[in-house]
């Protein structure tokens, strides 16, 4: 294997020596011994840095000696013996107990590491682990029998299980300690995987290569690699990465680095392996000790973050009576051992080296406190945490708030008792050391752009974004495959609609209506820039008692972005978005309220009746155009609030006052009232056979043989994730059939008012409302899962509407479909109504006053006479609308009650 | 094994111990120590739940903790009020080339280096407060019978000693308590020059470390919360806010506490910075033994609110009343005493106190009946209403744990009442209505003027209502809210009808002409405590025609008056359900379905009167 033979080169072509990198931690697999002086074998030779990366490394290359307390003892080192720069009881070493940790095994920090090994190449995420970066040339590779012995006296550290040094070192071998792990095997199996992965079977080249090669072409040091590529390929080197991530991480990043030195071998930064997307993450509450020191993965929130800590990598140490410095001293155990006099014999000052810092080279560090998911803990206990470290380009990868799926290795550090005592407390602290950090976006509905997911997976960059995409994929292929199972049922619209709120009955049209709203439409762009909403919005209005909230309630439990509001208590900033002073930094701060909150999801307002005008008018352009805008404070701002609003009121007496016109018992102003797709009233009308049903429902309810009319629905679960699967990947298109047919509905609609042989023009739908029939319609193709809106997604969606309309525009003096009822909040007959009222009153004052006559007219007996004339019931605020008007026309004057003629 | 049953309350670890080397001797490797728990469990439930035993057990629920004995089994009863994370601890450690165990213990001194090999264990942390709301009658079967304990020689020992409240004395008291250790020196705690040195520097902590109590003690006494330690995976089934009683080795390492660690600096030297990160959010150090004692669980138990009854052994054996219908009217009479007279009121107080929720479909919970009594009148200058005074007090008197809360502007303004977490400290900051099941609650409206209610208090109000509507507490956890199911029978005392608060039964209160005194006897009370606690036991049926009896019965009461709608209907068959079991009858029968409608109809007479 040519690893081998490139560690041989390494070493001899390692210009410093001492530079090589020290590796402190006791618990590392991997060579410890690199005293200066050691000679060098294959295996450690393999990590040792060339003189320029020490430079380059300025920036902060981490390794991190503080964790070696956190080592695992299990793979210990036992390879430590024979060299000299390790004078430790290195027998300690050979005690390692399954899989417990034990954190404390530190007792090699033995000075000879501290001096002159500045570990530079110590992938801070896997502990002490040394990291092994070799430089090879190719010219001079060979093969590893070819290598000379002589040049490797000592095992270094590798973990070798054979203590004699010399014979088997690099060889066939070397193991991880204490395990049957051979890592030549291991290193070929991770070369041959590299080589030979490819996504698909007639790619050309291999996913991996291709991926260095881009990282390498970016100057980026990182390369992902999707651990369920690994299992495809080779599930024994998986579980091996899984087991012993501590020993083979590295492995993964010097077959990368191998890599990419072929590609370009001046290559000077050292690729880093980030493994990600294991085959199962763990659910936190999992974690045991068990998992100590393993490869884990787990979901989570992000609840705090700590700032960036700068771990001191490198110390410089300037003499402040000769100005000598020494090389940079590397960090042990967390502390730079300050030489104590100056190491230029000529000048030997006592107490007089002096830390420069800003000639030592530092690395990023960042504590990030993940907590469980809401979804992920059981009822009635309270989230756990877990702490994280994140390193390098991981740090300020996240905020807190963001759902993320981290790979890392559990690790336990023991708590001390105090510094220099021998005993240790019995206690540990556990922590995730990251190496992939994915930000998930799982469950939010993504109305717009379902595909945003870059489909190879494999972006390069620390925070690749992949949402759903790749890694879900292949789990939830057979999830996806139920779904669509689901969608072909020929009843899956009724199913649905039957799974929606099962607890509530009956109300089924009010049910398909919320269905539709919870699918969406499309959102549509056009070239000019000008955008269609996709979102429908749904208006209850109906009796107390007629389970709205309930409703809602539901509705908000399976949007899984959604705000639930009360209008009573929402104020219009609440809603929108409002600008505050962080407390802290004294800037002004954009904060979002529940309509932004709700981007791409659904917004419930209930008591919508109640809330302020002021706070309804901002409703005006979310509904219309999506946005918030706001100018305050020096921000002007527009947000974007893709939002469906539901929203549901009580009749203005509330209840239904059928007597008076639908506008009247709802009350909410007509513009508002317009920008509503769907309004349903709830009405309770009295039917023995609905009474009947009702009753049944809930005897059943509270007897608890209630599950049987659930039967055949989709539980919770399912119906959210069909709606997200739906949402997200179904984008259906009119039919031209379909279109004709939406049309053709449209029309008849816009007619019926013409019909029957009243001359009146009432006007009956808008073009509002053929918007909304091609969302709804489009919405129905997405519950079947229907790249194409059919024909008779488009009968739905007529009838629907119809339904919808009907019942909130009809106007009950002529039992037509009356839009401009909802447009202007007076009907066409109600004008005529208004206008004949008008005209009577003017004859009837004509007839009783004589101009400028007093004693005048008292409303009431002008109510009395004309109720006496009229035909149709009169109230008394009509007679004040008509004197209004007659007042307006300079034909009376009102003085409190008493009419005046002019 | 465990020796005698003293040896077992005194010195707890040293039967552990025992039992360990016990189990060291047969296994072949430490790991396999990890799968069992060397019999501990099963040891000491024989000895604690054998013949009252577990009574022999102080309790640190109530007097002061000094007064017990480091390292002997204690007895705690506490709400579960936040769950800490896992805490991995050296469970099993070599000494030379023996093993020790520091399972039940806090702390251990390891011998650090590889040749200990230690085996790495967790525990669940659990922080409990003592039961809110908890009402003294339940309080003094265990406090008195706490002290008329025989106990060890050490414990009454302990507990003169610790009255006197110095530092210096009570380690030292603790020191010379210490049971004599009958396993090697390696197993001993820390005393002596350490307790001293770090006890002082207890003392100096910061004064307004939040305990988390959610409710203050109504007789200002001091409530000790306490960490409990669970081991062997006793948590499975604890919740938020469960009831349970530990039995468990009290152990105090002034080491843990927060002083102790910053005097130390940061504990580990080469953690460095991250290592204080770490422990930032370590809560268990940051909370001083001295005020939240640790207690290394062996065995717990969860207990209902009903479970009183086990414990009051000597009337145990008139739980049953036979004649219960007569234990029935007596506490209806009681009932109709204390509200003035009201017949129909203490019909649906009773109602109320039996309801419970007995199954939630969808978000609805089923089974409960809050109640709002109007026409009380407010009490004088800001006292709180004499009506809600006098209902809260029998309802003190007949369950187990209930809480009065007026609602006055100041109360709601002042704090959150629900609970919420705080990231800072990682810890679930408590709020008044962090209840456990069963705790009825009873709000007064009175109390309310008009005023400004603040952010916080309009919060506190929705939050009420969300209890009332759906009986579940929204828990605000930052980034999203968390909704924990409760089960608190609220009852309302206002003036009007409440507008703020939602119930499901709104009934003028019409006191009339209060009759004679009505003579309590204790045995009253505790058979009115049995009989409540039977009924709400009950289990409930409907058979099949009685199902159509009562649809019938809906379907033509709705066709008659089309108000009805289904809230009034759900309300009925609670009532139905409710006044069924409070005849303990298993089923319903249409005679209590008839006086359920005859009472929803008298009620909504009165509303009409009104």
């Amino acid at each position: 294997m040519d690893n081998d033979d490139a560690m041989d080169i390494g070493a001899a072509s390692s210009p410093l020596p001492s530079q090589s990198e020290g590796f402190p931690g006791v618990s590392t697999p991997l060579p410890q011994v690199t005293s200066p002086s050691a000679v060098s074998s294959p295996s450690r030779a393999t990590r040792r840095t060339p003189r320029k990366r020490g430079r380059e490394n300025g920036t902060p290359r981490r390794r991190r000696s503080r964790s070696r307390s956190v080592g695992n003892p299990s793979y210990g080192s036992p390879g430590t013996p024979g060299t000299p720069g390790t004078p430790v009881a290195t027998p300690a070493y050979h005690t390692p107990i399954g899989n417990v940790g034990t954190p404390f095994g530190t007792p090699v920090g033995t000075p000879s590491f501290v001096r002159g090994t500045p570990g530079y190449n110590q992938r801070s995420e896997l502990g002490s682990q040394g990291r092994r970066v070799r430089r090879r040339r190719r010219s001079q590779s060979r093969e590893p029998g070819r290598r000379s012995p002589s040049r490797e006296p000592s095992a270094d550290g590798r973990p070798t299980a054979s203590a004699e040094p010399d014979d088997n070192v690099g060889g066939e071998y070397a193991y991880v300690w204490g395990t049957n792990v051979n890592i030549p095997d291991v290193l070929r199996a991770i070369r041959r995987f590299l080589n030979n992965y490819r996504s698909s079977s007639d790619d050309l080249d291999s996913k991996y290569i291709q991926l260095i090669q881009e990282t390498v072409e970016r100057e980026e040091d990182t390369v992902n690699i999707d651990m369920s590529n690994i299992f495809d390929h080779d599930p024994d080197l998986y579980n091996k990465i899984l087991r012993y991530p501590l020993d083979i991480i590295p492995l993964l990043d010097t077959e990368c680095q191998e890599v990419a030195l072929d590609i370009r071998p001046d290559f000077e930064k050292h690729i880093e392996a980030r493994p990600f997307n294991l085959k199962a993450a763990v659910n936190m509450r999992e974690l045991n000790p068990s998992d100590i020191d393993k490869l884990v993965s787990v979901k989570g929130m992000v609840i705090r973050c700590s700032s960036i800590i700068p771990e001191i990598k490198g110390a410089f140490f300037k003499c402040l009576v000769c100005g000598h410095s020494p090389p940079l001293l590397s960090v042990v155990k967390g502390r730079v051992e300050e030489p104590t006099r100056c190491e230029k014999p000529e000048c030997a000052a006592r107490n007089a080296m002096s830390l420069i810092h800003n000639r030592c080279t530092f690395a990023n560090k960042q504590i990030v406190r993940l907590q469980e998911t809401p979804d992920a803990i059981p009822e009635g206990e309270t989230p756990h945490t877990v702490s994280l470290c994140l390193y390098n380009t991981m740090v300020d990868a996240v905020k807190p708030g963001d759902r993320v799926e981290v790979t890392g290795v559990f690790k336990a550090m023991a708590v001390r008792v105090g510094p220099n005592q021998r005993t240790l407390r019995a206690l540990y602290k556990t922590y995730i050391d990251c190496v992939h950090v994915k930000k998930a976006d799982k469950g939010r509905m993504q109305a717009d752009d379902p595909m945003e997911a870059d489909k190879d997976g494999n972006k390069e960059g620390e925070q690749e974004r992949d949402t759903e995409g790749d890694s879900s994929d292949a789990v939830n292929e057979a999830k996806i495959q139920k779904l669509k199972e689901l969608a072909k049922l020929p009843d899956i619209y009724e199913r649905l609609s039957r799974s929606l709120a099962p607890s509530i009955w009956e109300l089924d049209d009010i049910k398909k209506g919320l269905l539709c709203q919870l699918f969406g439409g499309k959102a549509k762009r056009i070239q000019s820039g000008a955008s269609f909403r996709g979102d429908i919005n749904v208006l209850l209005v109906g009796d107390p008692g007629t389970s709205k909230s309930q409703l809602l309630q539901y509705v908000h439990k399976i949007a899984p972005r959604g705000i639930y509001t009360s209008g009573r208590g929402s104020s219009a900033v609440g809603l929108t978005a409002y600008v505050t002073k962080d407390p802290e930094t004294r800037e002004t701060v954009l904060e979002s309220g529940a309509l932004v909150l709700s981007d791409r999801g659904i917004c419930c307002i209930d008591e919508f009746d109640k809330m302020s005008d002021n706070a309804r008018s901002m409703l005006h352009e979310v509904m219309e155009q999506q946005t918030v805008s706001v100018a305050k404070a020096g921000i002007i701002a527009s947000l974007n609030a893709r939002t469906s609003v539901l929203a549901c009121a009580n009749p203005s007496g509330s209840r239904y006052n059928a007597r008076l016109s639908v506008i009247d018992n709802i009350q909410l102003p007509p513009t508002l009232l317009s920008r509503f797709d769907l309004i349903y009233l709830m009405l309770d009308k009295p039917d023995e056979q609905n009474d009947r049903r009702l009753a049944r429902h809930l005897v059943a309810l509270h007897y608890e043989n209630y599950e049987v009319s659930k039967q055949d629905a989709l539980d919770l679960h399912t119906l959210t994730a069909y709606i997200t699967y739906a949402r997200q990947h179904i984008n259906p298109t009119l039919s031209d059939e379909a279109a004709e047919d939406l049309i053709n509905g449209y029309v008849e609609m816009r007619q019926k008012g013409n019909f029957p042989g009243s001359s009146k023009k009432v006007i009956t739908a808008t073009p509002r409302q053929l918007e909304s029939m091609i969302r709804i319609s489009e919405a129905l193709a997405r519950m079947r899962f229907s790249e194409v809106v059919e024909r008779c997604d488009a009968a739905e969606a007529v009838r629907l509407l119809e339904v919808a309309l009907q019942q909130s525009a009809t106007d009950h003096a002529t039992g037509t479909i009356d839009m401009d009822l909802i447009t202007t909040g007076v009907s066409a007959s109600e004008r005529t109504r208004r206008a004949n009222l008008v005209a009577a009153l003017r004859e009837l004052i004509a007839e009783k006053l004589s101009p400028g006559s007093s004693p005048g007219l008292k409303i009431n007996q002008l109510l009395e006479e004309t109720r006496k004339q009229s035909t149709v019931d009169v109230s008394l605020q009509d007679i004040k609308n008509a004197l209004g008007s007659l007042q307006g026309e300079g034909f009376v004057t009102v003085h409190g009650d008493l009419i005046q003629r002019l | 094994m465990g020796g005698p049953l003293m040896d077992l309350y005194g010195n707890p670890l040293g039967a552990v111990r025992v039992l360990f080397d016990k189990s060291c001797r047969n296994a072949a490797s430490p790991r396999d120590l990890t799968r069992s728990d060397w019999g501990v469990q099963e040891l000491f439930q024989t000895c604690l739940f054998r013949e009252n035993g577990h009574l022999q057990v102080p309790e640190i629920n109530s007097g002061p903790v000094d007064a017990i004995p480091v390292n002997s089994l204690v007895r705690f009863r506490g709400m579960v009020q936040d769950m800490f994370d896992v805490e991995y601890y050296i469970g099993a450690y070599k000494d030379q080339g023996v093993w020790h165990t520091s399972k039940y213990m806090d702390t251990a001194d390891v011998p650090s280096g590889p040749e200990a090999e230690p085996q790495m264990w967790d525990r669940r942390l659990f922080y409990c407060v003592p039961i809110p709301g908890e009402n003294s009658w339940v309080k003094e079967p265990h406090s008195t019978r706490t002290s008329t304990t025989p106990s060890t020689s050490t414990m009454s020992q302990g507990e003169k000693r610790g009255r006197e409240s110095s530092n210096e004395e009570e380690s030292e008291a603790m020191e010379a308590d210490a049971p004599p250790s009958d396993d090697g020196g390696d197993n001993k705690r820390l005393r002596g020059d350490d307790a001293v040195s770090t006890s002082q520097g207890v003392s100096s902590a910061a004064p307004d470390l939040d305990l988390n109590i959610p409710l203050t003690s109504s007789e200002g006494k001091k409530l000790v919360p306490c960490l409990v330690k669970v081991y062997d995976g006793q948590d499975a089934d604890l919740k938020l806010n469960d009831v349970v009683e530990v039995f468990g080795v009290l152990t105090f390492d002034p080491e843990l506490s927060a002083t102790s660690f910053h005097q130390n600096g940061v504990v580990n030297d080469d953690m460095g910075v991250v290592g204080s990160a770490f422990l930032d959010d370590n809560v268990s150090l940051r909370l001083p033994a001295s005020k939240v004692p640790r207690l290394q669980c062996i065995t717990l138990r969860k207990i209902s609110s009903s479970d009183f009854t086990s414990q009051i052994p000597e009337v145990a054996p008139t739980v049953l009343p036979l004649d219960f219908a007569q234990t029935r009217q007596s506490l209806l009479n009681y009932l109709t005493f204390s509200l003035g007279g009201d017949a129909l009121a203490a019909e649906y107080l009773l109602l109320h106190l039996l309801s419970q929720v007995h199954a939630r479909v969808d978000s609805m919970a089923l089974g409960k009946l809050s109640l709002n009594l109007t026409g009380c009148n407010p009490g004088s200058e800001g006292a709180p209403s004499p009506m809600a005074v006098a209902a809260a007090n029998v309802i003190s008197k007949l369950i187990p744990r209930s809480h009065l809360m007026p609602l006055s502007l100041e109360t709601l303004n002042k704090a959150p009442i629900a609970p919420r977490k705080d990231y800072e400290t990682n810890r679930l900051v408590t709020g008044a209505i962090q209840l456990a099941d069963g705790t009825h609650l009873t709000l007064d409206e009175t109390a309310l003027q008009a005023g400004t209610l603040g952010t916080i208090g309009v919060q506190n109000l929705e939050v009420l209502k969300h209890l009332l509507q759906w009986q579940k507490v929204e828990y605000d956890f930052q980034y999203y809210k968390m909704e924990m199911p409760a089960d608190v029978p609220v009852l309302v005392l206002s003036q009007g009808k409440s507008r703020i608060l939602p119930t499901d039964v709104v009934l003028p209160l019409n006191p009339s002409a209060s009759r004679g005194p009505v003579n309590i006897t204790d045995s009253d009370l505790i058979s009115w405590r049995h009989y409540i606690v039977k009924a709400r036991a009950m289990d409930h049926s409907l058979d099949e025609s009685m199902q159509k009896t009562v649809e019938n019965d809906l379907v033509s009461a709705r066709q008659e008056d089309r108000t009805l709608g289904p809230e009034i209907f759900h309300r009925w068959l609670t009532m139905a359900r409710l006044m069924a079991v409070s005849y303990l009858e298993p089923t319903l029968k249409p005679e209590r379905w008839r006086m359920v409608r005859e009472l929803e109809h008298r009620c909504a007479e009165r509303l009409r009167r009104l």
